[in-house]
């Protein structure tokens, strides 16, 4: 591993002293940051400046930087008079909710799986697996024809937020990453809460769980990005638009409105998903799970 | 190198199959001797997940299987109906042209989305200060939320005069170009725009993988006599192959798959040219025209499936002596 | 062949820390160059100047006639042995012993002779079809030699290559790298933090500290002729003894009284240290090796004046020796090359009574036929012509 500050090792301190490595480098480099910052960047400035720019210069001159002053009042038309402010607290319901469902299943089977380890953890673990390399479409349709006629109980969740966190908690993906987490916690540990006199609860909420943050970290970023992110099973269980989150909404929103207005109603979608992206960074981009999941 | 001693000294003589004490000989297995042993906790951690996966992942997977020979409408008991609803999908003229399609995106996809972020991760690798801020631009599209990618886009492709795109490019005298309304041109701007949303993914991707190369190798090649392209000829791509080879097939699965670009960008045309697999089976089953054909959803969602599981075993196979360490 | 030569070099890094502060050292052709010291004391990142691996801030490194300072590693002509080996994991053995001849271009059968004769030498001709991770770290330590002696070069440079191999292993392979790279006659520089390792394999040895080079001199004289204290220290083990003592002189003969012990120095030693006389009257640091202790029951015709009473804590037998540790109401000193090692656990004291330092604890190391054992009284005897002073506020050697 390279240390941070410190290139890869590819080009060593010497090679760097060449003028023609450094300055060939250099050069790329500063290309390549132009272009993510144009090609990163770009789309989503142009996005919150035609948020607040009137409908009319967007559609003439998309390219043109309020020729006629800004036109704030997109901003609470969408949250208002196109209900964007429901449509977001339904997305942060939602979201909430599918964090809280998917901490829970995964904490509690990569417990039980990784520490408690009973007999039929191997069969559990071989289905998790199975399950990651089915591709989801497969779940698709007999998921919503389940949803809407649920079997046994005889009711149905349409409508319901519990459509949703149900289906998302059951993420082989993130039980996994938490049994694989569990998995590098020294047993040493729980050897000594055991003779200390700690029972399986105790050991789970006062011990694994408080040394897990790291992991919980991860697994919450993504829960709740996903979650922010998904389109097509929103879509089909929430028909009721009040239910809908935003992202839902958008198509529909975009009929209703003006353009300006319309795109006001994007940025806001994005905020969420941006702002939480620049302040936890590091759970972004250190823990892009692949990573480990290579080396291990 | 004391450490691994230590290790193994402790490793005990029998491995221990259950998580924590277990060094005595088991007592007889009674319900009681069960719960005393740990078993009732252990089940009743897990039971969340097990309502979790058996209602919602499990079980739907298995009906899946079941709905495929069956038809099914959500008034009567469903008939079983053997293979009739593969045939009906092989038989349907939309099939070749969204297998088509699909793979079309596939193959575009990758050209652009494989290659092109390993050169930005080889650069970002070997930026000394401020590597944070590469990475962060790089992956500021992945968290916008497709449906504002794509909607946002669609914009950028307009044909009127709101269309980015083609005002940026009159400046240059190019253009005007029909975007999505065009049948050649439809799918390789799906392409452009989903390379733009997950690049940076990639990206990061490679570029952990490339960090994480033991730079002893690169001085041991450098003492050797390696200049920098030996270097990354030798050392740096065989290191990262695993990536590579995970990212290549983690890609293809994806792209296989792709449901939302074509759904909201051009809903399938202009004339179906971006319909893909994936659209097709939201079609059969939920859509306006085709819409309730759940056998026929299922069915295609089967061949789906297991298509991309042969091709994985395949690839696996195929792959596994290659493997770096 | 060539010799290194280091003219007052120095490494700085960007935040001021000082890896390397003016280095003089020149290392003949042909010669086993030791560099030995505690981790931190510059000696890895010295041999990885000499690799040009690390860019040096200032001053004038050559190898041969050249100045190198600005040559990239593949024109210096030197071959490295890492501490982790290094080898390529996705080449055979073959490959990997085969590679910078490959780039250098060397005719395919002169690399094919190359890589066998290497095999044949280092007695990994069976392995050469594997790759890394099919072999045990000894035979993966002898791939890495194999990678360096193929390439016939000017100098080997070896960071710590054996501390990875069990103990066992170390000390086997120890002699055949040296009499390998006696056979080869070519310069080597070989980094270590084992000081016995030093000791044997070095021609001569170089020993750092913080940065800066103490002492190089062959290992007997860095024995016997410490430049300063922390040289002292490092060599040898157990460390040497260091205390406080008072140097008197009476009647023409000099002695060392501390705690309740007092002993008359040779005086052959006494000629040999004209600038002890400085000291007379005043504190001085006194040195005596553990080995240069005996049971007094052992030794005949030792003078009472040479002999110390002492009552004995604790025994250690090690089979060809016994160590012996009693106390000594005087103030000891923890050797520095030990504190360096050791960090501030040196100076821990277990089960002192509370109040202030406990007494001196010391150590002899006496023949395995003594009849000492622990809580009795005991004579012990000590040659007083191989004792060492040092000054008390420089910690260098009295000397002249």
């Amino acid at each position: 591993m390279s240390k941070p500050g410190t290139g890869s090792g590819l080009i060593s301190e010497l090679d760097w002293e060449k003028p023609r490595i450094r300055w060939g480098t250099r050069t790329l480099q500063a290309l390549l940051l132009v272009g993510l910052v144009v090609i990163g960047l770009g789309p989503i400035l142009w996005l919150a400046k035609s948020a607040i720019t009137p409908t009319l210069d967007t559609i003439t001159h998309p390219m043109a930087l309020f020729p006629h002053g800004a036109a704030w009042s997109n901003l609470s038309q969408a949250w208002n008079d196109v209900h964007v402010g429901r449509y977001f607290w339904n997305t942060v319901v939602i979201a909430f909710g599918s964090w809280a469902a998917q901490i829970i299943v995964a904490t509690t089977g990569g417990f039980a799986l990784s520490v408690l380890r009973p007999r039929y953890a191997p069969i559990i673990k071989g289905l998790l697996l199975a399950t990651l390399f089915v591709p989801v479409i497969v779940l698709l349709v007999p998921l919503y024809i389940e949803v809407v006629h649920l079997p046994i109980v005889h009711k149905s969740l349409i409508d319901s937020y519990w459509a949703l966190w149900l289906p998302y908690s059951a993420s082989a993906f993130n039980v996994i990453l938490v049994t694989r987490f569990f998995d590098n916690l020294p047993r040493e540990i729980f050897e000594a809460a055991e003779i200390d006199g700690a029972g399986p609860l105790q050991l789970f909420w006062r011990i694994v769980l408080p040394m897990s943050k790291p992991i919980l970290g991860v697994v919450s970023v993504f829960a709740i990005l996903a979650s922010w992110k998904d389109f097509l099973w929103p879509s089909l269980v929430l028909s009721n638009p009040n239910r809908q989150p935003l992202g839902v909404r958008l198509p529909a929103i975009q009929l209703q409105t003006s353009v300006g207005v319309f795109l006001a109603a994007m940025f806001i979608a994005c905020l969420v998903p941006i702002a939480g992206f620049l302040i936890f960074q590091r759970s972004f981009l250190g823990g892009t799970g692949l990573g480990g999941a290579i080396k291990g | 190198m004391t450490l691994t001693t230590v290790d193994q000294a402790r490793e005990p003589a029998l491995p221990s199959k259950r998580g924590l004490s277990r060094s005595y000989a088991r007592p007889r297995r009674t319900p009681l001797n069960w719960v005393r042993g740990g078993g009732l906790a252990a089940f009743l951690f897990l039971l969340p997940l097990l309502f979790v996966f058996g209602a919602f992942s499990w079980y739907p997977i298995v009906r899946t299987a079941i709905m495929a020979f069956q038809h099914t409408n959500l008034v009567e008991a469903p008939t079983w109906v053997g293979f009739q609803n593969f045939a009906a999908v092989w038989h349907d003229p939309l099939f070749p042209v969204a297998v088509r399609n699909t793979a079309y995106f596939a193959f575009l996809a990758l050209i652009f989305g494989y290659p092109i972020p390993l050169v930005a991760a080889v650069l970002m690798s070997e930026v000394r200060k401020r590597r944070g801020l590469y990475s962060v631009l790089a992956f500021l599209p992945v968290v916008i939320p497709p449906v504002v990618g794509v909607l946002l886009w669609k914009t950028f492709y307009d044909a009127s005069s709101l269309g980015v795109f083609n005002t940026i490019l009159h400046w240059v005298g190019l253009g005007p170009y029909p975007w999505l309304q065009s049948q050649q041109w439809a799918m390789p701007s799906l392409v452009l725009y989903s390379t733009w949303a997950n690049a940076g993914a990639t990206i990061i991707i490679y570029l952990a993988a490339l960090i994480g190369v033991n730079p002893e190798l690169y001085e041991a090649a450098s003492v050797d006599g390696a200049g920098l392209l030996r270097k990354v000829w030798h050392i740096t791509l065989p290191q990262i192959r695993g990536v590579l080879l995970v990212t290549l097939i983690l890609q293809i699965i994806g792209t296989a798959q792709v449901f939302l670009e074509p759904y909201l960008f051009t809903d399938g045309g202009p004339v179906h040219s971006t319909l893909t697999v994936m659209l097709l089976i939201y079609n059969y089953a939920f859509g306006n025209s085709l819409g309730g054909n759940y056998g026929m959803a299922t069915a295609l969602s089967l061949m789906l499936a297991g298509f991309l599981v042969v091709f994985s075993l395949v690839y696996l196979r195929a792959t596994r002596s290659w493997s770096t360490r | 062949m060539a010799e290194i030569e280091f003219n007052e070099v120095s490494k700085v890094y960007d935040g001021g820390t000082r890896a390397v502060s003016d280095l003089d050292l020149k290392i003949e052709d042909g010669e086993m160059m030791v560099l030995v010291g505690p981790s931190g004391c510059g000696k890895t990142t010295a041999l990885r100047m000499a690799a040009g691996l690390e860019k040096i801030t200032s001053g004038e490194l050559r190898i041969g006639d050249r100045i190198v300072n600005h040559v990239t590693p593949k024109e210096r002509n030197i071959a490295m042995v890492f501490q982790n080996y290094a080898l390529y994991p996705h080449m055979t053995v073959e490959q990997n012993l085969a590679f910078s001849l490959k780039l250098h271009r060397l005719p395919k059968d002169e690399i094919k002779r190359r890589v066998r004769s290497a095999a044949r030498t280092l007695e990994i001709e069976e392995l050469l079809k594997r790759k890394p991770r099919a072999l045990s770290g000894g035979q993966r330590q002898r791939v890495a030699m194999g990678r360096a002696i193929v390439r016939e070069p000017d100098a080997f440079l070896m960071d710590e290559p054996l501390s990875n191999l069990d103990a066992k292993l170390r000390v086997q392979m120890r002699s055949e790298l040296h009499q390998l790279q006696r056979r080869l006659s070519t310069t080597a520089i070989y980094v270590t933090h084992d000081q016995v390792e030093a000791m044997t394999m070095g021609d001569r040895v170089s020993v750092m500290n913080a940065g800066r080079l103490l002492q190089v001199d062959t290992p007997q004289v860095l024995y016997d002729r410490p430049a300063d204290e922390f040289v002292a220290g490092f060599i040898g083990s157990p460390a040497i003894n260091l205390v406080e003592a008072q140097l008197e002189q009476a009647n023409g003969h000099y002695s060392v009284a501390f705690g309740e012990f007092r002993l008359t120095v040779d005086d052959n030693l006494v000629r040999n240290r004209p600038g002890l006389e400085d000291y007379v009257g005043r504190t001085i640091i006194l040195g005596i090796r553990p080995e240069d202790f005996e049971d007094a029951s052992l030794e005949t015709g030792v003078p009472d004046d040479r002999q110390m009473d002492v009552e004995v804590e604790l025994t250690e037998p090690l089979g060809a020796d016994v160590l012996l540790y009693f106390g000594a109401t005087a103030t000891s000193l923890v050797p520095s090359a030990v504190a360096a090692d050791v960090g501030e656990d040196a100076s821990v004291n277990l089960g002192a009574n509370g109040d202030g330092p406990g007494p001196a604890r010391m150590c002899a190391r006496v023949s395995p036929r003594t009849r000492i054992a622990i809580g009795r009284a005991a004579k012990l005897a000590v040659d007083t012509s191989r004792l060492y002073f040092f000054d008390p506020r420089t910690r260098e050697a009295v000397e002249r």
